[in-house]
């Protein structure tokens, strides 16, 4: 062998040794690292109820996670409230990779925000009326706190009624139920904890109620496209009456009248 | 002289070259790697991963039709689709009326066959980066469309369905920020 098949052979070996230490290493190393979690931010609404079913179907599903058999890389973060500081600062401050947000909110955090994205609206019709007086003579009407699209419809639906008054997601139940309003609008999953009183859709127009709000870097992950598939499916199924219904209650008039449905995402 | 037979020569490579072309080579790899995670990281910054529907040409019918019944109006952005489930693809259109000042507007153009079409009510537009996708949001007819733009750096997001002849927005949030 001369010295420039030598030379060769010993660049070859330069040139692969080099590609091992640049790709081979940091793949090596990666290998022992946890897989991300894919954290979702909820509401106690009826956004919370349909991550309750995607995160059922996910542990159900024989294969596990949503990467690895048996990985545990999909989970939520509940808010209370989307509207709360906690849950937009959950959503900034990477504790929560996406959340499930009202419009109003959905659109304050990319307006304030590089990095977010609306992915799509997931929820339409996802609130109701009570009501005490037929909807047509109600003098004064309640809507949860920052709900500005609701405060709009209601502004056109129920003109007699003044402005709205705004009261905390979370307590708006017991005002209606101590008769403080003779109206609230009001999360659909909180009218399943009272099925005994009267509720009807908020306007005759469809409406979106919450968004998938997602932080940009995610949205090329595998976890993502799987999450989408999931999120899929579930909306399907719930989509069916007597799923739901079997689920949550109330009376078929009720879902004849409120026409919830939840809405599918591109994947 | 014996013809067709190469007296194999002395020419090694001397040793400092030898190590110049292993490090070259390490260098090489090093940067090549640094390159391929740099466009990684820049698709991944430049993509949501959100697909928008292409703008149609500008000789299009659509197109032609609307600049005769309505002329001098600037195209900026125009898509096409089935807004009506009749199998027939309409237009949405976003122009800018240069009488006017900062002010874009949106209509739907209604295919209604042999080249004609109906034009909806113009809707405030946003003033930039502005997107169009259309999609089944809740995989009944008709069609929806999502409305995204800017002004300066305001954000707004609209959802659109043609309802009786007129395109309304189900999302109501932001667009009175950016139009």
């Amino acid at each position: 062998m001369d010295a420039i098949k030598r030379g060769a052979i010993f660049w070859a070996a330069a040139l692969v040794l080099g590609l091992a230490l640049s790709f081979g290493v940091p793949w090596l190393t990666s290998q022992g690292e946890e897989e991300p979690k894919l954290v979702i931010g909820v509401g106690d609404d009826i956004t919370g109820r349909l991550t309750e079913r995607i995160l059922a179907r996910y542990e159900a599903d024989g294969h596990g996670g949503l990467i690895h058999n048996g990985a545990q890389d999909l989970d939520s973060y509940l808010f209370i409230d989307c509207c709360s500081n906690a849950g937009q600062w959950s959503l900034l401050a990477q504790d929560t990779d996406m959340g499930f947000y009202c419009t109003h909110i959905s659109t304050a955090i990319v307006n304030q925000n590089e990095g977010f994205s609306i992915y799509g609206p997931v929820v339409m019709n996802g609130e109701v009326l009570g009501y005490w007086k037929e909807p047509s003579e109600i003098q004064t009407i309640a809507i949860p706190m920052k709900r500005e699209h609701l405060a709009r419809l209601v502004r056109e639906g129920y003109p007699q009624a003044g402005e709205p008054r705004e009261v905390s997601a979370t307590s708006i139940l017991y005002a209606f139920e101590d008769k403080q309003v003779d109206g609230a609008v009001m999360d659909i999953a909180r009218a399943f904890q009272l099925p005994q009183y009267n509720y009807t859709r908020v306007c005759d127009q469809d409406y979106v109620s919450y968004c998938l709000v997602v932080r940009d870097d995610i949205t090329g992950t595998d976890q993502f496209q799987t999450f989408l598939r999931y999120y899929n499916e579930t909306a399907e199924a719930l989509n069916d009456r007597e799923t739901i219904q079997e689920l949550y209650g109330m009376s078929d008039q009720f879902w004849e009248d409120v026409r919830l449905k939840f809405l599918y995402l591109p994947e | 002289m014996r013809e067709g037979n190469k007296i194999p020569g002395k020419h090694s490579m001397p040793l400092w070259l030898i190590l110049a072309l292993a490090a070259a080579g390490v260098v090489g790899a090093f940067f090549l790697r640094e390159h391929l995670l740099a466009l990684e990281a820049e698709e991944a910054k430049g993509s949501n991963g959100i697909i928008y529907a292409e703008p149609v040409p500008e000789d299009h019918p659509g197109l032609l039709y609307y600049e005769e019944q309505v002329p001098g109006r600037e195209i900026i952005l125009a898509c096409e689709d089935d807004l009506t489930d009749d199998g027939q693809a309409d237009l949405v259109v976003i122009y800018h009326n240069p009488e006017e000042g900062r002010k874009n507007w949106m209509v739907a153009l209604i295919n209604q066959g042999d080249g004609i079409y109906t034009i909806t009510e113009p809707t405030p537009a946003p003033i930039e980066n502005q997107t169009i996708r259309f999609f089944e949001m809740d995989k009944e007819p008709p069609l929806e469309f999502v409305l995204t733009g800017e002004k300066d750096g305001e954000i707004g997001y609209a959802i659109y369905r043609m309802i009786d002849g007129a395109l309304i927005n189900l999302f109501g949030e932001g667009m009175e920020d950016c139009c």
